[in-house]
């Protein structure tokens, strides 16, 4: 069921680093920001967690253009080397991991968090489910499918597709390659942040460090799926959330590990990933 | 060294009196340095050493390993479960200590041949990515271990005075920096660097590149499994959580970047202000310093791509340049 929430968290990624070139591993903690995004307007107003999905949407979208604009494009503007730009952005991503986490802790606190609700469970097809976890599933399902459909079919998205393909080429067309790198990186940073949200409705253990958690599971999807593919992420992100969970229930300590298998089996038949290019 | 003249310059002379200097300094500081400071003189000895272990494979051949912590960890679990059994418990035969970390390297050695044959075949991010999930991956397996096969997610250790750790550690360490400064200078640490520049030149100029860089990997993951092993010493008590924190991963790359990587001295400054600076303000105000390290780095990353060292360095032939 919750692999369509990885599915989302995975697309996400896909599309910042599909387009941008630029590995967010700071990725777990936009979820984190969404998260507690959520926790801070229902718990000091209590307003309906999903409608609070629509703020962490807007923070994280601007907190995406300004991290792009501000970080990154210098970043990228500035590289020669493809190596040279992973060196940078990861020292960068490190950078952003310190700060978010310390900012949130600072301000919230390390005492796990999480919002109740709809807690009850509902039978479908027979199998008991949390209803929570029935709408996070059908919100990631929604939501990733808006995105695909903006990708495929707008300008925005089809210019988005050819600076992934060839940023030059994409310059020579006319196409404002910087104004796209800070479209993708903020579409990103708001499927994290609602994401984020939705997590922080199943859960209640969540703290300002378990964003690596969830980042590292985003890039073993990004990597098991293929870089800038779409579908990859999806499938993927089910396939790595189905065997997460099964492990999840009966050692939970295994989860990780074997989905790390699960990887390193696949990269051996196919190195760049399932629908990797 | 036969059949080659030594050249000394007066620069080398001069560096081999500051590392005599500083190696009779580390040597003597218990007798005269408290609990506290000595505490974390041997925090800075062992970050050092880390990230010469890191910096040798993956600054030297551009393959970002954030893996550190899984043969870090390795070294330091497989050494807190030995003493556990031998010591405590008397089930296994007890070693020299010196045998103990020395197995405990080669454990590591061992284990990372397996991830580093299938991993070192994809390019940049993607080992990046196979190497940081194999941390928590080890994390997972220990985990498992402990509280299944042992019984409890702690593991006791028996304690050590603070010298006999801090010598075990300095000793540890030294051996370290010497084994990787003779292979960095060697025929090997070069294949590694033509891997770095050009990895397909080196193919053509007959460097067995997966065979090096295999090799590179272990090695390096050998050295991180020798300081997990010592560091051991330093608990009393440990668990998966704390031998595999993602920050034995993160940091060793942020403290060489720091320093820069385009020279062996240079992370290893860049480790000791960080280690150092952490340890005094990191103690009073931590999310705070946090936060300005995270700023810190990041304006590294933007402005200071060779690090301070190199920043400062550059800046001071500038000046007397202009001068």
């Amino acid at each position: 069921m919750l692999g369509a929430l990885y599915a989302l968290i995975a697309v996400g990624l896909n599309i910042q680093y599909g387009v941008t070139r630029i590995l967010n591993l700071a990725y777990g903690e936009l979820l984190m920001i969404g998260a507690y995004i959520t926790y801070s307007f229902f718990d000091s107003y209590g307003i309906n967690p999903l409608v609070t999905l629509i703020m962490s949407g807007l923070v994280a979208s601007i907190l995406g253009i300004i991290i792009q604009l501000l970080i990154f494009r210098r970043i990228i503007s500035q590289s020669r080397s493809a190596m040279e730009l992973e060196f940078k952005s990861l020292l960068a991503c490190f950078g952003l991991i310190f700060i978010i986490q310390n900012t949130l802790a600072q301000t919230f606190g390390t005492t796990p968090i999480g919002v109740p609700y709809l807690r009850e469970g509902i039978d479908i097809l027979g199998q008991k489910f949390e209803l929570n976890k029935v709408v996070a599933a059908a919100m990631s399902v929604a939501i990733s499918a808006i995105m695909y459909i903006f990708i495929r079919f707008t300008r925005w998205g089809m210019a988005m597709r050819a600076t992934a393909e060839e940023p030059t080429g994409a310059q020579l067309v006319g196409i404002n390659v910087l104004k796209i790198h800070a479209i993708s990186f903020s579409l990103g940073c708001i499927a994290a942040a609602l994401a984020g949200s939705m997590l922080c409705m199943i859960y209640s253990n969540l703290d300002p460090y378990s964003g690596t958690r969830y980042g590292l599971i985003a890039l073993m999807i990004l990597v098991l799926g293929g870089r800038g593919s779409f579908i990859g992420s999806a499938v993927g992100g089910l396939i790595v959330g189905y065997t997460y969970y099964a492990f999840l229930r009966i050692t939970p300590s295994l989860a990780i590990p074997a989905v790390y298998i699960l990887l390193i089996l696949i990269l051996l038949v196919k190195p760049k990933g399932l629908f990797g290019r | 060294m036969r059949g080659r003249k030594l050249n000394l310059t007066a620069q080398h002379v001069l560096l081999i009196a500051i590392a005599a200097v500083i190696i009779v300094f580390l040597a003597f500081a218990p007798f005269f340095l408290g609990y506290y400071y000595l505490s974390i003189l041997r925090d800075t000895i062992m970050w050092a050493a880390l990230v010469i272990s890191w910096f040798f494979f993956s600054s030297l051949t551009g393959y970002i390993s954030l893996g550190s912590a899984a043969f870090f960890g390795t070294g330091l679990y497989f050494t807190a479960i030995y003493l556990n059994f031998s010591v405590l418990e008397g089930r296994w035969p007890v070693l020299p200590f010196p045998v103990v970390i020395l197995l405990a390297g080669l454990i590591s050695f061992g284990f990372a041949l397996i991830p580093g044959l299938i991993t070192l075949r994809l390019r940049g991010i993607y080992f990046a990515i196979a190497t940081f999930a194999l941390g928590t991956a080890c994390e997972g397996i220990f985990d498992y271990y402990v509280t299944r096969v042992m019984g409890t997610y702690y593991t006791l250790i028996p304690p050590f005075d603070s010298e006999t750790t801090y010598y075990t550690i300095l000793a540890t360490a030294l051996a370290v920096f010497l084994l990787i400064f003779i292979l960095y200078k060697s025929k090997f640490g070069f294949a590694l660097r033509t891997i770095g520049e050009n990895e397909e030149a080196a193919v053509h100029l007959g460097v067995n590149t997966n065979m090096v860089k295999t090799l590179g990997f272990a090695i390096s993951a050998m050295c991180m499994g020798f300081i997990g092993s010592s560091y051991t010493t330093v608990f009393t008590v440990t668990g998966p959580r704390i031998a595999f924190d993602v920050s034995y991963s993160l940091l060793p790359p942020i403290m060489a970047m720091f320093g820069g990587i385009g020279a062996f001295y240079e992370p290893i400054i860049g480790s000791v202000v960080l280690s150092l600076l952490w340890h005094f303000l990191g103690v009073t105000l931590v999310h705070y310093f946090l936060i300005i390290i995270g700023i810190i780095v990041i304006i590294i990353a933007m402005f200071m791509p060779e690090g301070i060292i190199g920043f400062i360095k550059r800046n001071i032939v500038k000046l007397t340049e202009r001068s």
